[in-house]
């Protein structure tokens, strides 16, 4: 009888023959293996459907713990709310856990996706409208009153359908202020704040300082993805324009957009003004350059300016506003919704979830936590109310800005929405293509994800 | 046979430890960084020693997170990760090396399939696996779906197969068996690679940073790694905290480095039969 | 002569013998496949085939869309073009690695004393020991434009500094300059491994019958080394196919997406997108192409047996 396995030769032509026993039991244990396997997978499928069961309400009778979920930016501010709170409550125990922004997207998804969702959660407004149009928030009672309180934009992406599902913490404004150095304007003579886009762009390019064919310093620089996106879109709007069609697409090629598209390229083509060199650059934001010196005059959002207080420790910069493109036409912008709280449908304990965010929403609470974390408030008494304004001088800019701002509308993925105009934007400066077709490019790639989002 | 030491040699000995100590140059910006304070690292004009050496990252991640609870918490997951993927790789190479039966081929490329995957596309569904059984938040979520290396079957298939197989004959023929064979044979003739994988998968184990934050919620419950991510906020970088955090990660990894290298460089002079 | 007698007690004692290896085999595989099924292949049967459906985690309703998703993919142009980055990563960097790598674990091999030979092996497997994101960190700080450590070595060396990150033709290579210090420890020690498994006694006689160095290599190391190499080279094939961290942190896909390789585009799409099918698709994709690739190697290697 020939041997199993004496070599490589005799194995290939003799292995059915040799260990047919044994490959019939393997043979059996696999096959048993496959069909556990794809048995569970079926199950699996079929179960993954069931996500609408709501969860009996439950009268919590005994002291209750609820599991609230924040940004780790805000760490402080959400700790000593949640103390706050458990110490004027003896029923309810508020558990608070923060996580780092790029890990928290995935992990409240696959939260809510295993029904292991936290009972309160602080989230970003724009991430919420997939969450509310599966019903796993639940709808805010006493929504008209909340409604009333807040700016706008704060509460449009907590809406939908006409129903508010979460309640603003700020306002997210990403326009009508600019990071400059007054003392770089004195020393060249010139007017500060400029007061006309005509001015800036003057401006920028006497403050400009290169060496050889790097940037020393920006005139005025706007090269991150927020900050493109909103310069655009306040753009159009201040045209007196909207970049949304009725049906709910966006709306890229009118003669108003290309001429905001434009401007902006010409920012860097034609005015020279600043370059895309450290787009690539994922640890460094333009706030950064200019906090090292490295821009006269840098647009970005207000939550900069803490950035620049406490990181960089700087004294010496102020935060101006921007002038309308239109003279003579308000500052209007859009803005989306930003931090805010909502309550999971998942809960068993709606009644001291709700009674949480009302603390939260209390007025000296909510103007506690904007001061904490530098962040502009969505509630309209606070914004308006001088001795807040007071407390944080530099954030007047945007403070007087308020008013102007628009709901961004409901683009279902914002990310998206500024990377499509990000990278186009690149491509349009590089000349790899015309305005006009880039922004179209833009619009269909933006309108097919919508379609996505909608059927 | 006398051997001269050829100019040959000298320049690639010589070139060998150039080319070594480079590799350790982001190291010691990684370390001269963590002993400088956030501003001074965002500075326009840092240099590349601190001007002011502080400890204030490290007093950062020490303080303001249980680091070594988290310590404790990788300790555990980690090695009992390593001790069951050595062990089942070890096992499950050997008879995929030695062993004919009909699923083989069939089994074997489905384990090399199954490193082919991208995470993103498995996290959500092993996410609600782990779910099912309900272990989200506790720290067998982190060991139970990684007891099995693909990388460690395959690893130790390869080096398993040139074993001869009259070793494994000649012990049969005394009556030996088959697990005894597999512990006093073939495992002691593999211990350099053993070694090897046991650094690869401690150190795979103990850097795992995503899906231990996915899946656990309680922070007294989760792993050292996590310390790398914590402090940034979508704002706020603190450099020098990540720096820290960095070389406070990397110190029991080293430890484990180089207890285990003294296992390798056993394992490889102890290489009986060659 | 007991011929008859002989012949059923020998296979007596093999059927005994076959029993004992199925058991064995029955024993300990099953549960090991077991458990490997449940975290390993149901998750990813799974996740391909999400790829019919339109599906988001959050979802109630997951519309099947049969094989839409994957004509998606052969009219979205970014897909294509991470697709395309990804094999321009693939075909540089894996030869780069293979090629350094052994030659490193050569030289290595070659020092004669053993406390130069550890330390020369513990330096060049350090940079694995970082976790890949706090690298990746370090060296997007390197490459910095201003202040970075090699245009400040560039400037002193008065050449101008080159945008590592910013031109994309560059972006690339410096992700897989990074790529290759954090890996190369790994093949390094797997070949140093793989090198001293080669029984001395084939150089002795090679070396009796007068042959040189050259000859050595190509005669007798490479062959022998064959079955290390097929393995190196499939795994760090299937790895790089699958490299994601270090172009997240250190680009996430900039300038211009000439970094955007087809895992970072499914992680986007998966959480930023929250288009899971859609992700599935793409990484049903990259798996079938990455397995095809690796049967091809197996194939390969395989026929080029020689021991």
């Amino acid at each position: 009888m020939i041997r199993c396995g004496r070599g490589l030769k005799m194995q290939k032509k003799h292995t059915a023959s040799c260990s047919s026993q044994l490959a019939r039991i393997a043979h059996t244990a696999f096959a048993t293996f496959a069909v556990v396997a794809m048995a569970l997978i079926v199950t699996s499928f079929a179960a993954a459907g069931g996500q609408t069961e709501v969860t009996k309400p439950a009268v919590p009778s005994g002291p209750v713990t609820l599991t609230w979920w924040g940004d780790s930016d805000f760490e402080d501010a959400n700790m000593q709310i949640a103390d706050g709170f458990n110490n004027a409550n003896q029923n309810i125990t508020i558990k608070y856990q923060g996580f780092p922004y790029d890990a928290y997207i995935p992990k409240l998804q696959a939260a809510f996706a295993a029904r292991q969702a936290p009972d309160a959660a602080q989230v970003f407004g724009s991430w919420m409208p997939n969450y509310e149009k599966n019903g796993l928030l639940a709808a805010i009672p006493n929504a008209q009153e909340y409604q009333n309180r807040f700016y706008a934009p704060t509460t449009a992406g907590y809406t939908y359908k006409g129903v508010l599902y979460g309640l603003p913490h700020e306002f997210n404004i990403e326009n009508g202020g600019v990071l400059t150095y007054p003392a770089m304007f004195k020393a060249k003579g010139l007017a500060y704040p400029p007061k006309s886009w005509d001015e800036i762009v003057k401006d920028g390019q006497a403050l400009t300082v290169m060496s050889g064919n790097l940037f020393k310093v920006r005139g005025f620089d706007f090269i991150n993805t927020d900050s493109v996106m909103f310069l655009f879109l306040a753009n159009i709007l201040q045209q007196g324009a909207t970049y949304w069609t009725s049906d709910g697409h966006v709306n890229f090629t009118s003669p108003q957009a290309v001429k905001a598209m434009q401007f902006e390229v010409d920012l860097i083509n034609k005015y020279h003004l600043t370059d895309l060199s450290e787009v690539a650059n994922t640890d460094i934001d333009s706030s950064d350059t200019f906090f090292k010196g490295g821009a006269a005059m840098s647009m970005r959002g207000p939550w900069v300016i803490a950035v620049g207080q406490q990181q960089y420790k700087l004294t010496d910069f102020g935060y101006a506003p921007l002038p309308s493109f239109v003279p003579g036409n308000p500052p209007s912008f859009a803005a989306e919704s930003g931090w805010g709280e909502v309550v999971a449908t998942q809960t068993k304990y709606k009644e001291a979830a709700w009674k949480f965010l009302d603390y939260m929403m209390s007025k000296p609470i909510e103007e506690q936590f904007n001061l904490a974390t530098y962040t502009v408030p969505a509630d309209k008494a606070i914004a308006q109310d001088p001795a807040f304004a007071e407390k944080v001088p530099l954030m007047k800019t945007s403070l007087n800005m308020l008013q102007y701002g628009r709901p961004l509308g409901l683009v279902w993925d914002r990310d998206f929405l500024s990377n499509a105009i990000y990278e186009g934007y690149q491509t349009m400066v590089a000349k790899k293509e015309t305005v006009e077709e880039g922004l179209k490019k833009i619009q269909d790639s933006v309108n097919t994800m919508i379609d996505q989002h909608t059927n | 046979m006398r051997r001269r030491l050829s100019v040959g040699y000298a320049a690639m000995v010589a070139g060998l430890l150039i080319l070594g100590l480079m590799m350790v140059v982001p190291y010691l910006w990684m370390v001269l960084s963590s002993l400088k304070s956030n501003a001074e690292i965002l500075s326009a004009h840092s240099t590349i020693l601190p001007r002011h050496p502080t400890l204030a990252g490290f007093n950062m991640v020490l303080t303001q997170a249980p680091f070594f609870r988290w310590l404790w918490n990788s300790l555990i997951t980690s090695t009992i990760i390593t001790a069951v993927t050595l062990f089942t790789s070890a096992i499950s190479g050997y008879i995929f090396a030695k062993f004919e039966f009909r699923a083989k081929k069939v089994l074997f490329f489905t384990l090399l399939a199954s490193m082919m995957v991208p995470f993103a596309v498995v996290m959500i569904p092993t996410y609600l696996i782990v779910a099912r059984m309900g272990i989200v938040d506790h720290l067998s979520s982190i060991v139970v779906p990684s007891l099995i290396s693909a990388f460690g079957i395959f690893l130790c298939r390869q080096f398993i197969e040139s074993l001869p197989r009259d070793l494994l004959e000649a012990a049969r023929i005394d009556g030996a068996g088959e697990f005894r064979i597999f512990a006093a044979i073939v495992v002691p003739q593999i211990r350099p690679v053993m070694s090897a994988l046991g650094i690869f998968t401690f150190m795979a184990a103990w850097n795992n940073y995503l899906w231990p934050l996915i899946v656990l919620n309680d922070i007294d419950r989760m792993t050292v790694p996590l310390a790398l991510v914590f402090f940034n906020g979508r704002h706020l970088q603190n450099w020098n905290v990540v720096m820290s955090a960095g070389v406070l990660i990397m110190v029991p990894v080293l430890v484990v480095f180089f207890i285990f290298q003294k296992q390798f460089v056993k394992g490889l002079t102890l290489t009986g039969l060659k | 002569m007991h011929h008859g007698a002989a012949w059923t007690s020998e296979k007596r004692k093999r059927s005994v013998q076959k029993r004992r290896e199925t058991r064995f085999v029955v024993v300990w595989l099953t549960p090991i496949m077991v458990v490997f099924a449940l975290f390993s292949i149901l998750p990813v049967f799974w996740g391909i085939g999400l790829s019919f459906f339109n599906y988001s985690a959050l979802s109630v309703h997951n519309p099947f869309t049969g094989l839409a998703n994957y004509q998606r993919i052969l009219r979205d142009p970014l897909v294509l073009k991470a697709i395309g980055n990804t094999f321009q990563f693939v075909l540089i960097a894996v030869p780069a690695n293979l090629l350094s790598t052994l030659v490193i674990a050569m030289g290595v091999n070659a020092v004669r004393s053993r406390v130069l030979k550890n330390t020369l092996r513990t330096l060049f497997f350090l940079p694995t020991i970082a976790p890949v994101a706090g690298a990746a960190l370090i060296w997007s700080t390197m490459y910095n434009l201003n202040g970075g450590l090699f245009n400040e070595i560039l400037g002193f060396l008065s050449i101008g500094p080159i945008k590592w990150l910013g031109n994309p033709n560059i972006a690339m290579l410096s992700v897989i300059l990074t790529t290759l210090w954090a890996d190369v420890g790994y093949n390094i020690v797997i070949f140093m491994a793989g090198l001293d498994a080669i029984p001395d006694v084939f150089y002795e006689a090679a070396r009796m019958d007068g042959a040189r160095r050259w000859y050595l290599l190509r005669r007798v190391t490479l062959p022998l080394l064959s079955r290390t190499t097929l393995f190196v080279t499939v795994m760090t094939v299937i790895s790089y196919f699958q490299m994601f961290t270090q172009v997240q942190v250190m680009t996430n896909g900039d300038p211009q997406n000439a970094t955007r390789v087809l895992t970072l585009h499914i992680y986007t799409a998966a959480f930023q997108y929250m288009d899971m099918g859609y992700a599935s698709t793409m990484a049903t994709t990259l798996l079938v192409i990455t397995f095809v690739i690796s049967l091809v190697q197996l194939r390969i290697g395989r026929s080029r047996w020689e021991y």
